[in-house]
């Protein structure tokens, strides 16, 4: 199955020793993927690499970062950061179940290959699932290894409370199945996540690169965060085109 | 209309699986061919019809110029060659969106191997986003790879503008393509009415390879409406 990942590398120059690689998993409300687009849109990320998987629903479409742009843009894409050593793999589509270890296995072991020093993951959970009505809405779960705990206490962030024997977080799509692979491949992993409901997610998509920046400082400190994050082109229309003009 | 208290996934969620469900239930079948199929070495051009509005539109009935070459029943796929040449039409009926990856590897001997590929897919004209408020009942747009068709067949549209994506078999064709850096166009006919056979350049270009194609008319809706049961 490995031979299927099929990887096509924009650029091959760059050294990704020591880089922190970010991965949101597609879950209720999409709040990964909205805050991992809005951080490839803000910090101006490159394209490093796509990647072409059956383990993919395929989908396809122009470049979401740039209205102008007819390049193609594809399920999977890595975008790269050098000034903040930070690399993201945007996902458009679910996986299906069936491959998806095999995928992810394949994602984990090429960065492994590159030297990066850890793996965030973003997802969510159902609303439902908060027991504590009080508490702030995310949690994490990390990695004994993991290079963060300092900027974790410093974020005030809650620990993952687990219910049952096996680790599970209801909604997170393949969050769990990625955070044991990097348990089982030694690297550092830390899996943080918000508790939402489907609507209109992009203020949770806000609040968790708001929480992001207190593990991993990406913006400008001393201004708000808010006014700083630029809205990717293809956010437009997110809740569908103007009513036709013929209908009044 | 929904309940109080329903909940309502939005229709981008029909594809997910349930991750929260323990055990295995990796129940999507393994496609298999119907019968054993050889691929040459080089072929000229790989249309697929993509989908079944497309398939109903355009009905290849049994004529002396195309064969039946193989079918895969899980898919409803079914593959035809064009007998004077060296090209083949691949028609895909109701799939499951979660299949779409497994399709293109089925094909993939044939993606890899065509000089050209040509998908078509139908959407309707609601799911075409655009800020314009000028009403279009037919619209035609196309996503191309990096490197052109050989033979573009004068299918040419404006490229399909953000933020509409489009997925299936033919995205899947088209991504594996652009990372093989062989040329492939994806066109896709966004319609108001999806029964509608308003698809005259794609008549046009399955004429140019000799196929006669069988328009089926708009059936009425007044058939399949409850309104006068």
């Amino acid at each position: 199955m490995d031979s299927k990942h099929h990887w096509k590398w924009h650029i091959t120059t760059y050294d990704l020793t020591n880089y922190t690689l970010v991965v949101p998993s597609v879950a209720v409300g999409n709040v990964g993927q909205l805050a991992s687009d809005l951080i490839i849109s803000t910090l101006g990320m490159e394209k490093l690499a796509s990647i072409y998987t059956p383990a993919q629903i395929p989908v396809v479409g122009c470049d979401p970062y740039d209205t102008f742009s007819t390049t193609l843009s594809t399920s999977c894409e890595v975008y790269v950061a050098t000034s903040h050593d930070l690399l993201v793999v945007q996902l458009r589509a679910p996986l299906v179940q069936k491959y998806a270890r095999s995928f992810l296995e394949n994602v984990v072991d090429q960065f492994q290959q590159k030297h990066i020093k850890d793996i965030i993951i973003l997802t969510s959970s159902y609303a439902h699932e908060k027991k504590h009505i009080m508490t702030s809405p995310f949690r994490y779960i990390s990695t004994d290894t993991t290079l963060l705990q300092e900027q974790i206490e410093g974020a005030n962030l809650t620990l993952h409370e687990q219910q049952e024997e096996d680790l599970r977080i209801f909604g997170g799509g393949f969050a769990v199945l990625l955070f044991k692979i990097c348990q089982e491949k030694m690297l550092p992993c830390l899996c943080l996540y918000k508790y939402c409901s489907e609507g209109d997610n992009i203020p949770d998509a806000y609040e968790m690169v708001n929480k992001f920046q207190r593990l991993v400082p990406l913006f400008d400190r001393e201004k708000d965060i808010v006014a700083q994050l630029i809205q990717p082109a293809s956010w437009k229309l997110l809740f569908g085109r103007p009513p036709p003009q013929e209908i009044y | 209309m929904s309940l109080f208290g329903e909940v309502v996934e939005p229709g981008t969620r029909t594809a997910w699986e349930d991750w929260d469900d323990a055990g295995p239930q990796h129940d999507i079948p393994e496609l298999k061919w119907n019968n054993a199929l050889e691929v040459p070495d080089v072929i000229d051009l790989l249309i697929i019809l993509d989908g079944k509005y497309v398939s109903d539109t355009l009905q290849l009935h049994s004529q002396d110029s195309v064969e039946l070459l193989n079918t895969v029943k899980e898919a409803s796929l079914s593959l035809y060659k064009i007998k004077l040449r060296n090209a083949y039409i691949c028609i895909l009926k109701d799939y499951n969106l979660l299949l779409s990856g497994e399709i293109v590897e089925l094909l993939r001997d044939f993606v890899e191997k065509s000089k050209d590929i040509i998908s078509v897919l139908k959407k309707p004209v609601a799911d075409y986003q655009t800020s314009s408020l000028a009403y279009q009942p037919c619209i035609i747009r196309s996503l191309t790879t990096t490197v052109n068709l050989t033979n573009s067949y004068g299918l040419e549209f404006p490229k399909l503008e953000q933020p509409n994506i489009l997925s299936g078999v033919g995205a899947g064709v088209l991504t594996l393509r652009e990372h093989l850096s062989l040329s492939a166009s994806l066109i896709v006919y966004y319609l108001e009415y999806m029964e509608s056979s308003q698809m005259e350049e794609i008549h046009g270009l399955l004429q140019k390879l000799d196929i006669s194609v069988a328009s089926k008319p708009a059936p009425s809706s007044i058939i399949n409406s409850n309104l006068y049961i």
